[in-house]
């Protein structure tokens, strides 16, 4: 037998989450054609003594929408051993998008995703309209498969206009959504993604929350005929809300043959029983016939702010907010305002924690310092405030200021950090892992990585989950959950997405800035450690000693019917 | 398919109806009492929906509790 691809004496663990076997595997045409004891010719044939090889990892949960348009690899998720991704979750795609429409989505787009705006104006094309559009738009440049969401605001604001902020919909306006929607899905579309949550840039709905429940029960039961897939977000961080959010979801599933993912499910100090709560319902819908599946996190929730403009972690700072929209001159000239640094000094002292969040400014240390700030890196600002007998609004403020406001300042450990009491519940076969949100708030925090820290962390230092269940749960499980097909296991008759990687080391790295965007600016990321090879449609697409390869064999899955 | 299963709700609600607000809900909701009552009433266990920040106001995908919360 010949191959393209031969790799022998892995320690295979094949995405079923059966015990791990040792052989070899043979590739052929971009699929997986032999497994176990084989030999034959092959192009290229690699020794795996020592090391594991999987499925490609599934990551359910992304927002790299924007960056696929200048960054087919969408770097550095392949790195990780990724090898299929979900952009457009919550609500918000880039297509379907009217020409007239496209400064209002990349608005709420960059407000709820936190994508810096050079780099949004720079890096888009912005030469489709349709979903097709924008798929053809961007699959010759993929290296990484993609299975794509499809907005429900997007679709709605197709629909309706600008009234898709504004109001329910009309019968005729809902019948014509569901033909959208049937489009989006035979080109290209996985499913639809809503929100229950979500505000926009100008701090209203976004326009999948204007959705009357009829309306959301027709988008359902297209989906449902098309065999298709929901994820949504819903109130998070209350566990009555989430409830009463997992019944409905419970509901529509059942009605229309549906299976509907949310995220995140999210553990959380203020509300340290949420996750027993909502497991306990989804457990309940679960066996009375729901395909509801929550997805959870690996990692715990790192931020990094600083004042060059909104984020997240001013969400209950008005002040601070609006200060950091403001032009750059007019921005330094606020700050050393006395009247309005009292204003700002009071929202602190009245502080209301963001949902779920554990945060405390006091806590923040200097992270990415500016040239004058370079002495205090790792000073954590209750210190310094004390040391320079100054409110704590100050300290931000001094310091940003001395470095025209180039000093980026960090909070570890806010939230999901309670590792015994995740590790359980990542292990549980009624949660599914995601939400990484991989692509968005470039600036705020590195998005990748979760599954080195879901073996670095919940496999090898807690033993919460075997290394076959934890590759199980980021391929066939996640495959299982979405609908595709073909992909997520070892098996003859599939891609060949595969990864190897060295169990003893396999990891994230640290948060660093690059700046790799289309303009001036910086993002954090994580680079893999202990990712050898990854491969996607039989081809090598990332090399730990070489980097990423011009290889662009990444797939739309499901193909464009 | 297991269409017409009725769990008992974790926490009794319902969802507005298009042009509801306060007063119309509490009509709806509790006819018998005297509508401002069951406005503070209705707002006191949705508390999310009454001090929601922005401009926002209450969305026709919102949840709105009919009942108090459960004792802790």
């Amino acid at each position: 037998m010949s191959f393209d691809l031969l790799i022998t004496n892995a320690r295979i663990c094949d995405g079923s989450g059966g015990p791990s076997f040792t052989g070899s595997v043979g590739v052929r045409n971009g699929q997986i054609v032999a497994v176990g004891d084989i030999a034959g010719e092959a192009t290229e044939t690699i020794d795996a003594e020592g090391l594991i090889l999987s499925p490609g990892f599934i990551d359910p949960h992304t927002h790299y929408d924007a960056q696929l348009v200048w960054d087919g690899l969408a770097q550095p998720a392949l790195e990780h051993g990724v090898t299929t991704i979900v952009p457009g979750n919550c609500s918000l795609s880039l297509a379907p998008v009217r020409a007239d429409h496209r400064e209002l989505l990349g608005a709420t787009f960059r407000k709820i995703e936190e994508m810096p705006q050079n780099a949004f104006d720079a890096g888009l094309t912005w030469d489709w309209e349709t979903f097709g559009e924008y798929i053809a738009a961007i699959r010759g440049q993929l290296g990484i498969n993609i299975a794509p969401l499809v907005g429900h605001s997007l679709i709605r604001l197709w629909v309706m206009g600008e009234d898709a902020r504004k109001r329910p919909a009309t019968d005729a306006e809902i019948a014509e959504m569901q033909e959208v929607l049937a489009e989006c899905l035979s080109e290209g579309a996985i499913g639809m993604s809503g929100s229950w949550v979500d505000i926009d840039h100008e701090n209203m709905p976004v326009p999948a929350r204007l959705a009357e429940p009829r309306e959301l029960d027709a988008l359902c039961a297209t989906l449902g005929e098309h065999g298709a897939i929901m994820q949504i977000v819903p109130e998070f961080w209350d566990p009555d809300l989430l409830c009463a959010r997992i019944d409905i979801m419970a509901d529509l599933s059942r009605k229309h043959n549906l299976t509907i993912t949310f995220s995140p499910l999210f553990d959380s100090n203020s509300s340290p029983d949420l996750v027993d709560i909502a497991h306990e319902r989804i457990r309940l819908q679960t066996a009375f016939g729901a395909r509801v599946v929550p997805q959870m996190q690996t990692r715990p929730i790192d931020l990094s702010f600083d004042l060059t403009a909104p984020m997240s972690t001013f969400a209950t700072l008005p002040t601070w907010w609006a200060t950091t929209l403001l032009p750059h001159e007019e921005k330094l000239a606020k700050l050393r305002d006395p009247e309005h640094r009292e204003k700002l000094r009071a929202e602190i002292n009245n502080f209301m924690m963001p949902i779920g969040l554990d945060l405390d400014f006091a806590d923040a240390f200097v992270k990415r310092p500016g040239k004058a700030s370079e002495g205090l890196v790792g000073r954590r600002l209750g210190d310094l405030a004390k040391e320079r007998g100054c409110h704590l609004a100050d300290v931000i403020i001094d310091i940003a200021l001395d470095d025209d406001l180039q000093t980026s300042f960090g909070l570890e450990a806010l939230g999901h950090s309670r590792s015994d009491k995740i590790g359980h519940f990542l292990a549980d076969p009624l949660i599914g892992i995601g939400a990484g949100d991989g692509g968005a708030h470039v600036t705020n925090f590195s998005t990748y990585g979760d599954t080195g820290y879901l073996f670095s962390k919940y496999v090898r230092e807690l033993g919460a989950i075997s290394i076959e269940q934890a590759v199980h749960k980021l391929t066939q499980d996640v495959a299982r959950i979405w609908g595709i097909k073909d992909r997520g296991l070892v098996k003859p008759g599939y891609a060949a997405d595969l990864v190897l990687f060295d169990p003893a080391t396999i990891d994230r790295g640290p948060e660093i800035a690059v700046h790799d965007l289309p303009a001036p600016g910086y993002r954090f990321i994580r680079h893999a450690q202990g990712v050898r090879d990854v491969f996607v449609n039989g081809r090598r697409a990332y090399n730990a000693d070489k980097g990423y390869t011009d290889t662009r064999t990444g797939a739309v899955v499901p193909e464009a019917a | 398919m297991l269409n017409d299963v009725t769990i008992p709700p974790r926490r009794a609600f319902t969802q507005p109806q298009a042009g509801d607000n306060w007063e119309t809900l509490a009509k709806r909701l509790f006819p018998e009492e005297p509508l401002q009552e069951a406005v503070q009433k209705l707002q006191s266990w949705n508390l999310f929906l009454a001090f929601r920040p922005g401009g926002g106001g209450m969305t026709p995908s919102d949840i709105v509790f009919t009942e108090a919360p459960r004792a802790a």
